[in-house]
């Protein structure tokens, strides 16, 4: 088997493509094996009955896709040296993996090795190499918006739109996550203080840094306490302790390295986690006593949820869930105890997903906040095969006052400088330009035959410039990248079906073209 | 021990005003005291206070007496300089047949109510001239806590900056934290960080290796980096990147455990010992050539540029650099309770710097020599910047803004090594070195003729969002004054407001109810306008808890007066019409038309 992977943009379409090349020959009765053994699997069981290389595809589409990629796409074309399986894929370079665990899959279904729990297997390791452990629902949510999410540097999460409208997302924490109120919620004490400080009702708490501090705070309780970790889900709350042993023994416990833990009142009533966006309940639901995700209520008093909303306004937090301990969620506070526990900034929202009735509204209703700054996420992309087009609409929209990002066969530059020399067209520049928050408008420069055999690197262009060197599949796969072209005769107008376009008669009548319909 | 003598300062009452009281409208403290005994002369005062600490006693010398140089004077001075805060703090005075009440604006301290008591136990240690060493545990435990003279400095501009404009502030989120403004107009500030600062944008700024690797893709001139584990792991990646290099732990700020110009292995393994003491995120990194310049961007902006010139002595042909040194460290800029500059310090890395000049500290330079001492430019160790805001190349300029938006920060500070910065990076080499996620106000403050980068910050801060002040009306008065503010607010309210209601019946903030600290504490004013949610705020307020105990803010748009004659009115309104308020008297409940007119008062300039 060998794999090759093509840019985003390119003749199998917008999104990124791996193909891979393997030879599949079994016999009628290891078929049959492999058939019944697999088609129990889902996603792979539609396949059962096809070749049986449409079973390594499916098998491999459904590994990518419970290893967190998005529902990649297949197709297999069969030829003298075997098969080629092309994978159009979203956000992650795990097909050739996943397709190397298929066939190994498939391998220990035609043999002895087999055992029911071989997928399960096989998607473990997946898991452990797959590059990009983000929600899987947002990044559905944001290609379903257009906004190309696409792996980011080490570190910085998926990116989203483009340029000057670029946003980044890592887990539930975009570019408007404010880093004090991030580094707030890391102390309990800290946010207690805080919300206390604002006349919020939080649970009494206070830090102690020994056993014994903890005995002495315990005692000014004057009542059961919960030790608990200076961080939130650092280690889990202690039981309920009473009395110098059990009191020590939860300190020992809950104590991290900097020897100290917090002293909590305990507290009866249930816990329930509130999902607040941008200052809205978006979800909620109980939390039970090993920490999971359990259900969600019948009716929640609109007080709790002012709270709720409330303490996540005050440390600043765009997304936070916030734990509340009350005893009867459906009565005003006023009306029943309640206390704030804990504001987590960024939190964790797969359980709610997992509770969610409909999962991509509320991956809708984040990722309005999480792109919060990437409005549309576009920013005007041209794309041509004429360098010369290429530096008078950089020109153009320059002196409009718009920072140009332009890569050509020339180098690369952004708002006037130059920032690498050499070939920069297609793959080798836009993914940059694309990626630079400086850029509010780019134009990128086309190698024909890379594109053809590499992709352009990023998923779409505003407007394609088709001319002469556009022969009839390339300009085909231009304008399919495209929302319009420009055609200069004798290039090949776009069929049917395809962009909008316009025949123009010379460059300055194409940059004129491109520039009025790039521009929103 | 001392002789025992009659303490001269005798402490009658003492307590702490809330913001908007009879002193104006900083929070403060105030101690009633008699003079009962022999005071300290003034040379006696200094030269006691300089016995104690030199910084408080320079703290002391700075403080300007209010009215006669009496015992209030001076406690009240020594009251100041014990909350060092590296400018003036306001006093007032008023003399009495009995006395004097002294009001101090309050500053910084651990322990504020102690305040007035170690300022009088102070004096009178001066006045026996008992020994300083006994009294310094007890000044440690309630006067100012420990903290660099010259960071007190870059502390208060922004503050001064907001006083000059009327903007009210409050200690938020720890005492480096401002909340500036009032309700949902608030905005939080922690020197330069402010909630526009992103996490991811943050935390990517924090490690310099990854800052680095993300510049670098987009072609912007950053040095070549090569991590290093371990000692001898260092000196390959020195010798692979070549000679000279830097040695710096990627995750640390303020040039610690920064080593630059090195040039051979054994410095690297020195070098690298030091930042391994710091940091165990080590790299190796070419070094640009040219001087190191602080460039720093405010919104996508180049606000203000400097040349930060490494600490340096300039030889005079007679002195030893050891000399010298003593002779910059003595500049009044670098020394004492308002110095904006560190002293120059005497290091193994000043020693490695002179041994790379072929020098000493014993050493005595050819006059007009310039003999560097540290080969980082950091204020911290003792640098000095020049402006240059005028100068930069538009390639510079715009490699630093666009280092600024790649990384995503709204505020930044970018480490711009030039051979000459108003030449391109591109033709004379140079690079970034380093994007700082909190660029420092200080270092172009000092260096003369730079923008008021203090002043820039807050604009920023400001652009966006709702105007900072909401309109907040006071009534003064009993249950009468609640219900007046319940129809107001309920006024405003119907306006489309989110109101903050401080009343007899308890606090609510756009509709939710908060805890009451109780009727008398001016702790329900504050509370109230630091709620995010509040648009506009009606607070009822005993004209004695004003008296007592201050309004709880430092202003206000209009004081109702519903209950005139009732005591201590007229005396509180005073002091709300001296925080801005305009003065409403009515004896009877406000009728329709003046409750809407109150509903509908903006703030000035809003």
């Amino acid at each position: 088997m060998d794999s090759r992977t093509v840019a985003a943009g390119s003749r199998f379409g917008r999104p990124p493509a791996t193909l891979v090349r393997f030879m599949a020959d079994l016999g009628a009765e290891e078929g049959a094996r492999v058939r019944e053994r697999l088609s129990t699997v889902p996603g792979i069981d539609r396949a059962a009955d096809g070749e049986i290389a449409d079973i390594v595809a499916a098998a491999a589409c459904a590994l990518a896709d419970a290893a967190g990629d998005r529902s990649p796409s297949c197709s297999v074309v069969r030829d003298r040296a075997g098969w080629t399986a092309v994978f159009v894929h979203g956000m992650t370079a795990i097909i050739a993996e996943a397709a190397l665990g298929a066939i190994a899959l498939v391998e220990r279904a035609r043999g002895d090795g087999w055992h029911p729990k071989a997928f399960e297997t096989t998607l473990q390791a997946l898991r452990g190499r797959a590059s990009v452990r983000d929600v899987r629902e947002l990044l559905v949510a944001a290609a379903r918006r257009g906004l190309s999410p696409r792996p980011g540097q080490p570190g910085t999460g998926v990116l989203i739109g483009e340029g000057a409208r670029l946003g980044r997302v890592l887990g539930t924490i975009g570019d408007g996550m404010p880093f004090a109120a991030f580094e707030l919620c890391r102390s309990r004490m800290r946010v207690g203080q805080l919300l206390d400080a604002h006349g919020l009702p939080m649970r009494r708490q206070t830090v102690a840094s020994s056993p014994r501090a903890a005995v002495e705070a315990a005692a000014e309780m004057d009542g059961p306490v919960v030790l608990r970790s200076l961080t939130p889900d650092a280690r889990p709350d202690s039981p309920v302790a009473q009395g110098l042993p059990a009191i020590h023994a939860a300190f020992d416990d809950v104590a991290g390295p900097r020897g100290a833990a917090i002293v909590a009142e305990a507290l009866s009533g249930a816990r329930w986690r509130l999902l607040v966006a941008r200052g809205q309940l978006v979800a909620i639901a109980r939390v039970a006593a090993d920490g999971a995700l359990t259900a969600s209520p019948d009716a929640v008093d609109p007080g709790h949820q002012r709270l709720a909303e409330r303490a996540a306004r005050v440390v600043g937090a765009d997304i936070a869930a916030v734990d509340l301990i009350v005893h009867d969620i459906a009565r005003p506070p006023a009306e029943t105890f309640v206390r704030i526990d804990d504001v987590r900034a960024g939190p964790g929202v797969e359980p709610f997903f997992a509770l969610a009735v409909s999962p991509p509204a509320l991956a809708d209703r984040l990722l309005d906040v999480l792109a919060a700054g990437a409005g549309t996420g576009r920013i005007p992309l041209v794309g041509t095969l004429d360098g010369g087009v290429a530096d008078a609409l950089a020109a153009r929209w320059s002196a409009a006052g718009l920072t140009v990002g332009l890569a050509t066969a020339q180098g690369l530059q952004v708002g006037g400088v130059r920032l690498q020399d050499g070939d920069r067209r297609g793959r080798h520049g836009l993914p940059l330009l694309v990626d630079h928050r400086s850029v509010e408008a780019a134009v990128v420069e086309i190698d024909p035959a890379d594109l053809w055999e590499n992709g352009l690197g990023h998923g779409r262009l505003d407007v394609a410039v088709l001319d002469a060197a556009a022969h009839p599949a390339l300009a085909a796969t231009l304008a399919a990248l495209a929302d319009r072209a420009v055609v200069a005769p004798p290039a090949v107008p776009p069929a049917a079906g395809a962009p909008r376009w316009i025949a123009v008669a010379d460059r300055a009548a194409a940059v004129a073209a491109a520039a009025e319909w790039a521009v929103p | 021990m001392g002789r025992a003598v009659t303490p001269p300062i005798d402490l009658l009452a003492g307590g702490r005003y809330a913001e908007g009281n009879r002193l104006g409208a900083p929070a403060a403290l105030w101690a009633r005291i008699a003079v009962t005994g022999t005071l300290p002369d003034e040379a006696a005062m200094c030269r006691w206070l300089e016995r104690l600490d030199p910084v408080v006693a320079s703290e002391y010398a700075a403080t300007p007496a209010p009215g006669p140089a009496d015992g209030a004077a001076m406690l009240a001075r020594v009251m100041a300089a014990t909350m060092l805060v590296g400018r003036d703090l306001a006093i007032a005075i008023e003399r009495d047949a009995g006395g004097a009440l002294v009001v101090v604006e309050l500053g910084r301290a651990a322990a504020p109510d102690g305040v007035a008591a170690l300022a009088a136990q102070l004096v009178a240690a001066a006045a026996a001239d008992a020994p300083a060493a006994a009294l310094r545990p007890r000044l440690a435990a309630v006067g100012a806590p420990e903290i660099k003279a010259f960071l007190r400095f870059a502390n208060n501009l922004v503050p001064q900056r907001l006083a000059r404009r009327g903007l009210p502030f409050r200690a938020a989120l720890g005492r480096e934290g401002l909340l500036i403004g009032e309700g949902a107009g608030a905005r939080w500030l922690r020197f330069t960080l402010g909630l526009g600062t992103g996490m991811l944008a943050a935390s990517i700024a924090g490690r310099k290796d990854a800052a680095s690797a993300l510049l670098a893709r987009f072609g912007l001139p950053v040095p070549r980096q090569l991590p290093a584990r371990e000692i001898e792991a260092a000196v390959g990646a020195a010798s692979r990147i070549g000679y000279p290099v830097v040695v710096k732990p990627v995750d640390r700020s303020g040039g610690a455990g920064v080593a630059a110009g090195l040039t051979d292995p054994g410095q690297v393994r020195a070098a690298f010992r030091r930042a391994a003491a710091v940091s165990r995120n080590i790299v190796v990194e070419a070094m640009l050539p040219g001087e190191d310049h602080r460039l720093t961007v405010i919104g996508g902006s180049l606000v203000a540029a400097a040349h930060r010139i490494p600490a340096e002595v300039t030889g005079d042909g007679r002195s030893s650099v050891d000399a010298l040194v003593d002779r910059v460290n003595a500049d009044p800029e670098r020394t004492g309770s308002r110095c904006i500059l560190l002293p120059i310090a005497r290091d193994g890395e000043a020693e490695r710097v002179l041994a790379a000049q072929g020098l000493s500290f014993g050493s005595v330079p050819e006059a007009g020599r310039k003999v560097r001492l540290h080969s980082v430019a950091n204020l911290s160790m003792g640098a000095r910047p020049v402006d240059v805001t005028a100068r930069v190349h538009p390639d510079n300029r715009a490699a630093a803004c666009q280092a600024a938006d790649l990384l995503g920060l709204d505020m930044a500070g970018v480490d711009f090594i030039s051979p000459d910065i108003t030449r391109s990076w591109r033709e004379v080499g140079g690079g970034i070195c380093e994007v700082n996620r909190e660029p420092g106000l200080l270092v172009h403050h000092i260096a003369a003729g730079s923008p008021d980068m203090a002043e820039a910050c807050i604009v920023h801060l400001l652009a966006d969002g709702p105007p900072p002040l909401i309109p907040i009306v006071a009534v003064l008065g009993g249950e009468p004054a609640s219900a007046a503010a319940r129809r107001i607010a309920a006024a405003m309210a119907a306006a489309g407001l989110a109101v903050g209601l401080a009343t007899g019946r308890g606090l609510v903030a756009g509709g939710l109810a908060l805890r009451d600290p109780g009727r008398g504490d001016p702790m329900r004013v504050a509370r109230v306008l630091a709620d995010p949610t509040v648009q506009a705020a009606v607070v009822a307020v005993r004209p004695e808890t004003i008296l007592d105990r201050g309004f709880g803010h430092p202003r206000a748009d209009v004081a109702l007066l519903v209950e005139p004659d009732a005591p201590g009115a007229a005396a509180a309104g005073a002091i709300l019409r001296g925080l801005g308020a305009e003065l409403v008297v009515t004896a009877d409940p406000p009728d329709e038309a003046l409750v809407r007119a109150l509903a509908a008062r903006r703030p000035a300039g809003s």
